[in-house]
């Protein structure tokens, strides 16, 4: 414990992807940089063996175990009510809470936003424009491909000033024989970026096909936080894991001078730094922001604006599944190579939310063995009917741009706690007409494709009832004006000059494509101007 | 709930394969051969009917020893009425001809599920408190070996997946 620093220059909450580059940045540049980390270490081991042994296979979250100081949202077998649903649509965000964040778990798709999804409000009338340009954000765009190692070839309509770090990684079979029958259609499948080496990069591996990208990749041939964090240690960054940081401390000038947080023990801890960086997701932060309420904070910090947890998106999303005309082989190789990306903008965005389909490469013996047992089979029909089924499958998933709402928010509970005595959060989420208009016209483009691809048996998830696709957007929004936004252009807070936030909570658009790549940006955007002021 | 005790039974071959790449039939192989029999029951002790049902559900699949034990290890644990019931599903499948096997017996269809489950998907239990105690071996990857692995195991090339399955 002694051992233990207690200030830095700067302080750094949540080690995940986008505090621990943004750490690395900053260690490198010469600043004295602690981390604190309310989970445990992860290790990759442990957790493909959690996962070979776990009865819940499709659950993303079971393989980690959470820390009784540093719980988690869990939905299977049943959901442990961390987060206190309050309707009128459930939010079943599955993050985790350990040295590398989400990512462990994560699909790897690295998309950049469109320069359009920076100024909806102003092209389509809709939503919130961001204080920076697609051209300002361009450069930490590329930055974080290199640290993360994205492959690539697709153009997709997001301007680039340099090459993918890695080539793209190759199609599978099923899905080139369906990019092979869509052409000609308004359905361009193609290969999106990932952050999976297509070969050896920067010390690992390329892709092998384990088809196990979530809930683990057991080579690390796809990046996820937990590489940044090593990465940052090695730079000489401190991390200070399962230190679960429950309050900031602001002095009367604003400045945030301290955090406290929670060890093991429930002993308290104070750290001092000069600035402070927030980067513990979409959720927790906001938690963290609305919990530290003090006389002259009433409503927690950095929320003079009353926006702090508001504003709440992810990607809702459908999905269609079907059994094509020939064998594809979806599961074989990785799990999301490849999309429908081609119509994610346009002037449609004024009526409906912004579309993308991904074509989902998941295994699919297990589900469909469940489904064939429950039915009664056994035997060598049962067998048959795997290996025809399984090899004929299809999966498609739309992912839907959400707007930011207001009363979309979490804020923390007056009752309930956790055990280490910390609020836990209420989630309020709804979802809007943008959005069901957008399955509207997507259920249209699924009947489509299962018709250009011979498709029977189609089964098409339900209006109004969406997966959720733990892209926590929105909730502590950029902006240029401070009464409608918590961070500025630069992520600093505009209530406290030496607090700057990160990750993907911070963006006030969510489009409709997985927002880490992004979040990763911004935050190494922030560690420039956060240098500046120490 | 993850049994944490029967880690080290499952993943004794698992955990060389976490960082190695396996072909599917190796794989099998190497599952047979270096994971130990459990909780030290003899395999002769098997009752003959119950080896018997495996096989009949498992159809052209061949399944593994330790995995046909280690559901009967398990169920024997959870029904008192296994043995009893093993003999009753071995005619209804007997008088099926074809088509999905309906059994009207619920006591009798729990045991039926629990033991096809285990053998297909490694897994038993109820929704609520499901317990793996298979994974790799399990018969409906043993089904599909020519064109899947299970995931987490890798089939050994890089970009093996542009081709179709040979």
């Amino acid at each position: 414990m002694s051992n233990i620093p207690t200030s830095a220059d700067v302080v750094v909450i949540g080690a995940g992807i986008a505090g621990s580059l943004a750490a690395l940045k900053m260690a490198k540049a010469g600043a004295n940089v602690l981390m604190l980390e309310s989970g445990p270490p992860l290790f990759r081991d442990q957790i493909v063996e959690n996962f070979r042994n776990s009865p819940l296979k499709g659950d993303f979250m079971d393989p980690y175990p959470a820390k009784p100081w540093a719980p988690q949202p869990k939905f299977q077998p049943a959901d442990n009510n961390y987060l206190i649903q309050k309707g009128p649509a459930p939010y079943r965000a599955m993050y985790l809470r350990g040295t590398g964040g989400t990512t462990w778990h994560w699909a790897g798709q690295a998309y950049r936003l469109l320069p359009n999804d920076f100024r909806i409000n102003s092209l389509y009338g809709v939503g919130r424009d961001w204080p920076i340009s697609y051209q300002e954000l361009e450069p930490y765009y590329m930055e974080a491909e290199r640290h993360i190692g994205v492959s690539g070839d697709y153009n997709e309509d997001s301007p680039r000033s340099g090459p993918y770090p890695m080539p793209a990684v190759p199609f599978p079979y099923g899905m080139e024989r369906m990019r092979q029958r869509l052409a000609g259609s308004k359905f361009d499948v193609s290969n999106g970026p990932q952050a999976r080496n297509s070969i050896p990069y920067d010390g690992r591996p390329a892709c092998c096909g384990n088809n196990n990208c979530m809930p683990i990749c057991p080579i690390n041939a796809q990046y996820n936080g937990g590489i940044a964090a090593r990465a940052a240690e090695d730079a000489g960054v401190k991390i200070v894991t399962n230190a679960v940081v429950y309050k900031m401390e602001a002095d009367d000038r604003g400045r945030i001078v301290a955090v406290h947080y929670l060890d093991p023990n429930k002993v308290s801890h104070r750290v001092s730094g000069k600035t402070f960086v927030l980067t513990a997701n979409g959720l927790e932060s906001p938690k963290l922001l609305l919990n530290s309420v003090s006389e002259r904070y009433p409503n927690g910090l950095a929320n003079s604006s009353d926006m702090v947890g508001r504003n709440l998106m992810d990607h809702p999303g459908s999905s269609v599944q079907f059994f094509a005309d020939e064998p594809v082989w979806f599961g074989r190789g990785p799990q999301r190579p490849a999309a429908i990306n081609n119509y994610r903008d346009g002037d449609y965005r004024r009526e409906f939310a912004s579309t993308r389909i991904d074509l989902a490469s998941t295994s699919p013996v297990r589900a469909l063995t469940e489904k064939l047992v429950a039915q009664g089979y056994y035997g060598n029909e049962l067998n048959d009917k795997i290996e025809e089924q399984s090899s004929r499958y299809v999966l498609l998933k739309s992912l839907f741009e959400m707007l930011p709402d207001p009363e979309n928010r979490v804020l923390p509970s007056k009752t309930e706690k956790d055990a280490w005595g910390i609020p836990r959060l209420e989630v309020h989420y709804r979802f809007p007409e943008y959005v069901n208009k957008a399955y509207d016209h997507c259920k249209t483009d699924f009947q489509e494709i299962v018709k250009l691809m011979g498709g029977t048996g189609a089964i098409y998830s339900e209006r109004g009832v969406y997966d959720n696709n733990q892209h926590i957007t929105g909730t502590m929004v950029m902006g240029k004006d401070p009464k409608q936004s918590v961070v500025d252009a630069q992520c600093r807070s505009h209530d406290h000059e030496n607090l700057f936030i990160g990750g993907t909570g911070v963006m006030p658009s969510s489009a409709s494509v997985n927002s880490t790549l992004s979040g990763t940006a911004l935050s190494l955007m922030l560690a420039e101007h956060a240098l500046k002021t120490i | 709930m993850i049994d944490y005790t029967r880690r080290r039974l499952l993943s004794c071959g698992g955990a060389v394969i976490a960082t190695v790449s396996f072909s599917g039939i190796a794989l099998t192989r190497y599952a047979q051969a270096n994971v130990a029999p459990s909780n030290g029951i003899d395999a002769s002790a098997l009752d003959p009917s119950f080896v018997t049902l495996a096989h009949t559900l498992s159809g052209k699949v061949v399944p593994d020893p330790l995995l046909i034990q280690r559901v009967y290890a398990e169920l024997q644990s959870r029904y008192v009425n296994l043995a009893s019931s093993v003999p009753k599903i071995n005619a209804l499948l007997q008088a099926n001809k074809s088509g999905p096997l309906e059994i009207h017996d619920s006591a009798l269809l729990e045991i039926y599920q629990q033991v096809i489950k285990g053998l297909y998907l490694g897994v038993i239990g109820t929704s609520n408190a499901p317990k793996c105690i298979a994974f790799e071996n399990i018969v409906s990857y043993q089904a599909v070996a020519k064109a899947f692995s299970p995931p987490s195991y890798c089939a050994g090339q890089v970009n093996f997946w542009v081709n179709k399955p040979l």
